[in-house]
């Protein structure tokens, strides 16, 4: 397959399966910014590993920018920190900014550590 | 609510659509090893702007319902991307350029936050009935 297709086939997955992670934990009475969470850890450990591991070609088109990329966002990150300092909810963009630098950075390093 | 299967093909779509985006702007614009990611800071940096313009957009024209999952969290999610970001971080850093890496990750945090709001004051001056 060309890189394009597999591009588009693995965000086809990762983008409905960060919709339905953020959409479940709000119906169960989390913020958005547990789902936004979730989904850039693992998405950053997914990736640690892969470009960690020296994955070929159609590895990173498929895992690497389309379902990793697609599972993981930044405009939605950021919409949600903006919303919360208008909001006069700061304890929650400062939380999230916290937990995106130790949880999703430390699990880009992980990923890239143990396999690299 | 439920999740709808609409909503999950709506989303699809659109994330397919704005990966090749980035797909396409990752592959003109290469990046080298030890070199700041302009690609993936562009598509993020687009991304927010353009966030906060839907979002403006979404709140003061009370806009179609198939807009918010197929444009911002489809489209815009799929153009924009932390894992990227995460792992382009700790290669600089770990490949010895820590301030780059550092200045990185603050200039994107923070010109992501700002680009949103830049959109959403866009969106205001455009959208708001007065």
């Amino acid at each position: 397959m060309t890189p394009v297709l597999l591009v588009a086939l693995g965000a086809a997955v990762g983008a409905p399966i960060r919709y339905a992670v953020t959409h479940h934990l709000r119906d169960r009475g989390a913020t958005t910014h547990a789902g936004t969470l979730i989904v850039n850890v693992v998405g950053s450990l997914v990736l640690g590993l892969l470009v960690g591991g020296g994955a070929g070609d159609g590895a990173t088109a498929l895992v690497g920018i389309g379902f990793c990329g697609a599972l993981t966002t930044m405009s939605t990150l950021a919409l949600e920190l903006w919303d919360s300092v208008i909001e006069r909810r700061s304890h929650h963009a400062v939380a999230s900014v916290v937990l995106h630098l130790v949880l999703g950075f430390g699990a880009a390093w992980l990923g890239w550590a143990v396999v690299s | 609510m439920a999740v709808r299967t609409r909503d999950l093909a709506l989303v699809a779509v659109g994330g397919v659509l704005g990966s090749l985006t980035r797909y396409a702007v990752g592959t003109a614009v290469p990046h080298p090893a030890g070199a700041w990611p302009w690609a993936t800071f562009a598509v993020n940096l687009a991304a927010s702007v353009l966030v906060g313009l839907v979002a403006g957009f979404a709140y003061w024209r009370h806009a179609a319902h198939w807009v918010r999952p197929l444009v911002m969290t489809g489209f815009l999610g799929g153009l924009s991307t932390f894992s990227a970001f995460a792992v382009d971080t700790v290669t600089l850093a770990e490949g010895g350029r820590a301030a780059l890496a550092t200045a990185y990750v603050v200039v994107t945090f923070i010109a992501c936050v700002v680009a949103v709001g830049a959109g959403t004051a866009v969106a205001q001056r455009i959208w708001q009935q007065r």
